[in-house]
């Protein structure tokens, strides 16, 4: 669910996590091969894209969860 | 700005006390600095993304005062003043004013506006406004970062990131400061000042659900829930219009994003299942009118079984129109609406946007004087106006009020006792570990539970005070939540904000018996009162909620 990291691309910045308004973002620089969204609280993504804007190498897409399709 | 270390945390002490760094925000500290202000920024969030601006924009709104009809300060002001009670003529012809200086501030940070043909900035009519006062903003993804990067550099303006507001504190009925957490580290920060500004952010979320259940899917920001009042009001500001205030717009279906006003006022068709379009029915500017108008005539329709699905058709439009509409607009005023029509295959050109009536959002304004003081000496109201250019300006000129004041003003002073007594009362979620104790969703669900069942569109008074008893109910577990970590206890807080704003919201919508002024209709008072066209305000009073109507001025 969003948003999804391309791990190839990114660079562990971590200006995504910092600029998340929803607080629902994680990196540990030492282990995690490129930022996750912390499961419990994924629901509360607003799809604002505040985490794309702040990426500087294109890292982030976005999937949208079925129930905004439906 | 002094910074002094205690025992419950750290103490601030700054001249101006700016709460919130959304777009109110920034305006407040582009005044503060060029006054020579010594002023603190602190909220929830980075100012590079906090609130609504955070992430895009895609109009701003500016009579300027051109040779082209109706962009007049007089039209300006008579359009508001008709169009809301508690506005005063002086208030919005400093808005007005500010029109200018703030474009001045957005072109020099980046901002690129859609250009007219032979010149000028391209404006359209919105909102059944007289005059095409709104500009076309087409890089409004970046305008927070852009407009963030200024002000970190601004000298007098120290910026506090990730700081939760608990509480304002307040002495012989004049601001003295704020405290908080900070969302990362937990610590406690309270910040002592002459004067503050409240730029907390008047649209608040999570009341109610859309079609989709999930509140954080909602049309503004969903981490706005209502501290702008909430905090206020427990000081003593008083609170106008949250009767009224509710309001709610179309959404592209299943999916909170805001961006109607760009897609009326563009000249879209909204149709009904059966393919007819019915707005006439409802507005005379048919889907360009009042916001309220649309949504009511879109229930009516729905009531009357004419829908769902409403589409919004762009297809008339031209190819330009339709272009400018989904790919610059659009994605302007919410960064992943590329994304989302992609994922639903949508395309403006040759389908009909489905949408649908989205969740009520609560609102109102704070009492405020021609100087946009509150009724709280002091404390400022910076988010009295409606949409971007209203937040920024709105700031914009509070602070050009406050920042005189404190060059008088005394220094608020804090009791560490008091602060150290709402630091444990704070943190208390951390240590309720308890099985039965009620998570951050367990506590602010029931709260739109009662809010979408007893005062949805249709209502009646019998519900409402049905809907306040069980909103005192919930207030009865406040001590039984628990957070496990200081995200959930964030979430808590603004779950305590909402409730309060929910029930000053019912309270208010008590007094008023009539239809007609509100987003509701109500069936035990089916009619337009001539006698209440005046705003109502709330204030607290010995510890209990308290009205009175505010006459409406010419």
């Amino acid at each position: 669910m969003p948003p999804v990291f391309n791990s190839e691309k990114c660079v562990r910045c971590g200006k995504c996590v910092k600029d998340c308004p929803a607080y629902i973002l994680a990196l540990d620089k030492k282990t995690d091969k490129t930022p996750h969204i912390i499961e419990e609280y994924k629901f509360e993504c607003w799809h604002c894209g505040n985490c794309r804007i702040s990426c500087p190498s294109d890292a982030i897409s976005f999937e949208f969860p079925l129930y905004t399709l439906v | 700005m002094n910074k002094i270390q205690k025992e419950w945390g750290t103490l601030y002490e700054t001249d101006m006390l700016i709460l919130g760094t959304g777009a109110s925000g920034v305006g407040a500290a582009l005044k503060a600095s060029e006054k020579g202000c010594e002023a603190i920024m602190i909220g929830k969030g980075t100012l590079e993304s906090s609130g609504s601006l955070g992430g895009g924009n895609d109009h701003f709104m500016a009579a300027l005062g051109t040779d082209e009809p109706h962009d007049d300060k007089e039209t300006f002001i008579n359009f508001y003043m008709k169009s809301a009670y508690g506005y005063k003529r002086e208030q919005l012809s400093q808005w007005y004013d500010a029109f200018k200086p703030c474009l001045a501030v957005l072109d020099e940070v980046g901002t690129e506006f859609k250009p007219k043909e032979g010149g000028g900035r391209f404006r359209s009519v919105g909102f059944g406004q007289p005059g095409a006062w709104w500009l076309h903003i087409v890089n409004g993804r970046t305008i927070k970062r852009n407009l963030a990067k200024k002000i970190r550099k601004l000298p007098h303006i120290h910026v506090l990131d990730d700081i939760v507001i608990t509480k304002l504190f307040a002495e012989n009925n004049h601001i003295t400061g704020c405290m908080g957490f900070n969302v990362l580290t937990g610590e406690t920060v309270a910040v002592s000042c002459k004067v503050a500004i409240n730029c907390l952010g008047w649209h608040a979320q999570r009341a109610g659900n859309n079609s989709t259940g999930n509140p954080f899917n909602c049309w503004f920001t969903p981490f706005t829930t209502g501290s702008y009042f909430s905090l206020a009001y427990e000081v003593g500001a008083a609170i106008i219009n949250a009767d009224i205030s509710g309001r709610t717009t179309m959404l592209p279906k299943g999916w909170g994003a805001p961006g109607m006003n760009g897609i009326n006022n563009m000249g879209g068709h909204e149709l009904n299942a059966l393919g007819d379009r019915f707005m006439g029915k409802y507005d005379p500017m048919w889907e360009n009118g009042k916001r309220r108008n649309q949504i009511m005539g879109t229930e009516q329709e729905q009531l009357e079984g004419y829908g769902p699905p409403f589409y919004m058709d762009m297809r008339h439009l031209n190819k330009e129109d339709v272009h400018h509409l989904q790919y610059v607009l659009m994605p302007a005023d919410k960064e992943t609406y590329l994304d989302y029509c992609a994922a639903r295959g949508i395309d403006f050109h040759t389908t009909p946007l489905e949408v649908e009536i989205g969740e009520i959002a609560l609102s109102g304004m704070l009492l405020a004087d021609e100087r946009m003081e509150t009724t709280v000496k002091g404390l400022f109201a910076g988010c009295n106006f409606t949409s971007f250019s209203g937040a920024m300006c709105g700031g914009f000129i509070a602070a050009n009020h406050a920042a005189d004041d404190a060059k008088t003003a005394s220094q608020g002073i804090l009791d560490d006792a008091v602060i150290s007594a709402h630091k444990a009362k704070d943190m208390a979620p951390l240590e309720n570990q308890k099985s039965t104790g009620l998570s951050y969703m367990e506590f602010e669900g029931p709260i739109r539970q009662v809010m979408d069942y007893y005062a949805g569109f249709r209502r009646n008074m019998p519900g409402m005070e049905l809907a306040l008893k069980r909103l005192d109910l919930i207030t009865a577990y406040k001590d039984k939540v628990k957070a496990k970590n200081l995200h959930d206890l964030m979430r808590l807080r603004e779950g305590f904000d909402l409730l309060e704003l929910c029930k000053i919201h019912l309270f208010a919508c008590l007094q008023r018996k009539e239809t007609g002024r509100g987003m509701y209709k109500l069936s035990d008072y089916p009619n337009l009162d001539p006698n209440l066209d005046k705003g109502l305000a709330v204030q607290l009073k010995d510890g209990a909620p308290n009205c009175f109507w505010i006459e409406k001025t010419a």
